[in-house]
């Protein structure tokens, strides 16, 4: 019997880690479904010349810093990603809290591919003072 | 004598597939003396992306799909304009196909904001006409293409609206209606554009 239960538990120690590891972004995920995906599209591609895409996007990594002021407060002006460039009003979330800021980029720069940064909360709040 | 049935049975389920049934009119109808006599689109006149007059007479003998949006809509709208702009691509040759779309906010989307807009999705008039015009009469016509466009200032941007795309024929009538959030249903519609054009159109 006792034998029985340290197995039963070692098992599901393993399948709770296993889950754990395939969630890692699974806030993020959330978040860009709810806030960004009907604009940036499931897989980040954007919309032709109207929408800039986040999947293999040179801008993310250019504007790294700039990125938890764009997500707030949106971008309005002309803006150049991948050489190309776009100009159309992006409305920023401005109920998102410091925390979810920090999930969504760590979620945009591990997707499709792309390999930015990792941020903390700390990174963020401290980009978040220099927004304009 | 099994082989007759087998054979006859198949060639009577050919020859019930290989006529589709016409699309029907799906406005509403009235007999008058006998004849179903349907409601139309009504007239209209609105303003493109090339400050163009868009009106009736710019769809006369064409089919057109129509649909609304505006450009800051931060919901539906770039799912629905990615859909449209594969209907665009599709019958980019076939002159006999025009679209319109109507912008519902009318005091943002302003002549220039439209051709900003245009140019983004990389589409051109009179192939493709975003319009905008007189705001009551952008949100009655609504009406008349069986698609909600009421202002609300609980919707995202502040308008809202479906994802509608609907298929006039040459009498403003309508033959078919899709979902534009739905890449299958849009494929199902644009098999309904290629047949209506071939049941009820000259070759181009």
């Amino acid at each position: 019997m006792r034998r029985y239960l340290i197995f039963l538990s070692l098992i599901s120690l393993i399948i709770f880690s296993l889950t754990d590891c395939n969630n890692s972004y699974s806030d993020g995920k959330y978040l860009y479904e709810i806030h960004c995906q009907s604009c940036h599209m499931p897989d980040g591609v954007g919309l032709k010349g109207l929408i800039p895409p986040l999947a293999g996007s040179d801008y993310l990594k250019k504007n790294y810093d700039k990125l938890p002021c764009v997500i707030l407060l949106g971008v309005e002006g002309e803006i150049v990603v991948n050489g190309k460039t776009y100009n159309q009003p992006m409305a920023g979330i401005p109920e998102l809290e410091t925390m979810d800021i920090a999930l969504l980029i760590n979620y945009i720069n591990h997707q499709w591919g792309n390999d930015g940064k990792y941020t903390d909360f700390r990174e963020v709040e401290a980009n978040l003072q220099k927004c304009e | 004598m099994r082989n007759i049935l087998f054979f006859s049975l198949i060639l009577i389920f050919l020859a019930s597939c290989g006529d589709q049934k016409p699309l029907p009119i799906l406005n509403r109808g009235e007999e008058v003396n006998g004849k179903m006599v349907h409601e139309k689109i009504r007239n209209f006149s609105f303003t493109n992306q090339d400050s163009v007059e868009v009106t009736n007479e710019t769809f006369e003998g064409k089919i057109y799909v129509s649909n609304n949006f505006f450009t800051t809509c931060p919901s539906i709208c770039p799912t629905t304009s990615l859909q449209m702009s594969r209907i665009y691509d599709k019958f980019l040759n076939d002159d006999r196909v025009r679209m319109l779309s109507h912008s519902i906010d009318v005091r943002n989307d302003s002549v220039p904001v439209l051709k900003r807009y245009a140019e983004g999705l990389e589409i051109e008039a009179p192939k493709w006409n975003l319009v905008t015009g007189n705001e009551e009469e952008i949100l009655a016509i609504a009406y008349d293409y069986f698609s909600n466009a009421l202002k609300d200032e609980t919707a995202p941007g502040g308008f809202d609206h479906d994802d509608l795309f609907v298929l006039i024929d040459k009498n403003r009538h309508i033959r078919s209606i899709a979902h534009g959030t739905d890449p299958k249903d849009v494929d199902r519609f644009m098999k309904d554009i290629e047949f209506l054009l071939k049941s009820e159109y000259s070759p181009k």
